[in-house]
């Protein structure tokens, strides 16, 4: 988790511009090797099955070739809008994720496991909405993945 | 007491496989049900299922957007006309619906 990879109140309402945007800096800092094959996969995806779950929450992700490190970024849109034409499915946070094709690295998916597991919480959901500053939804998002860290160290 | 089993799994075996498992869980707890859920994700397989938990259970849920390994292991449930099966996001979005249909079987 990067804090350059959080983005809060955006103005952005269109899931494609959403997704490039996110992805062109996730490119800047080398986890992508190139963006339009990753940003046609995780399009894919959700022409396939839109990746909405409710409560105005969307995860866009897809396996691809063009990363080369798990990533996760999170914004938050100023207001929920239509994720996606067909459903008319909302979404206002939204976790753009990103693994490759190959993943032996079991920690950083079991951080996003983790991380979707606490998105059905709603005082998490709650606490992100309502996060005043990029650095406290960092903390937020951060806190998840200190646990993680915690139960592996426990686990040796 | 309600005993539910079951089994999530994504294409991709990242997000959707442990929301649906957080989902089921949450709700089964807010029900006083027992439950237990196996992933089959990016991790592999995590909290496998016994036999023996597969044949005490009262209903099924196999939220699955893939085949999964070992399939033939609900099939006795499956002859009894106790599971239910759907993709995972349906589960996550409709979870509260699935249980009740679950305790319905």
């Amino acid at each position: 988790m990067r804090k350059e990879f959080i983005y809060l109140n955006n103005e952005l309402t269109s899931r494609n511009e959403i997704i490039r945007k996110m992805s062109e800096d996730v490119f800047t800092y080398g986890m992508i090797i190139d963006v339009d094959t990753y940003v046609n996969a995780v399009l894919k995806r959700e022409e396939e099955i839109p990746t909405t779950v409710g409560f105005n929450v969307s995860i866009p992700h897809g396996k691809s070739e063009a990363v080369t490190e798990p990533f996760i970024t999170f914004m938050r849109t100023m207001t929920p809008f239509v994720w996606d034409e067909k459903s008319g499915d909302k979404a206002q946070l939204i976790f753009m994720i990103g693994v490759p094709i190959e993943q032996k690295d079991k920690l950083h998916l079991k951080i996003l496991a983790q991380i979707s597991r606490n998105l059905m919480d709603e005082n998490f959901r709650n606490n992100l909405l309502e996060a005043e500053s990029t650095d406290e939804a960092y903390r937020l998002l951060k806190r998840i993945e200190e646990n993680i860290y915690a139960e592996e160290m426990g686990n040796l | 007491m309600m005993k539910i089993v079951g089994v999530t799994a994504c294409t991709t075996g990242i997000a959707h496989t442990y929301m649906a498992q957080e989902a089921l869980e949450k709700e089964c707890a807010k029900r006083g049900y027992e439950v237990k859920v196996e992933t089959q994700g990016g991790m592999g397989i995590d909290n496998e299922l016994t036999e023996e938990e597969i044949a005490d259970a009262d209903a099924v849920i196999l939220a699955i957007a893939i085949g999964i390994e070992g399939e033939e292991r609900f099939e006795e449930k499956q002859d009894q006309g106790k599971v239910i099966t759907m993709d995972p996001s349906s589960l996550i979005k409709n979870v509260v619906d699935v249980v009740n249909q679950l305790e319905n079987l």
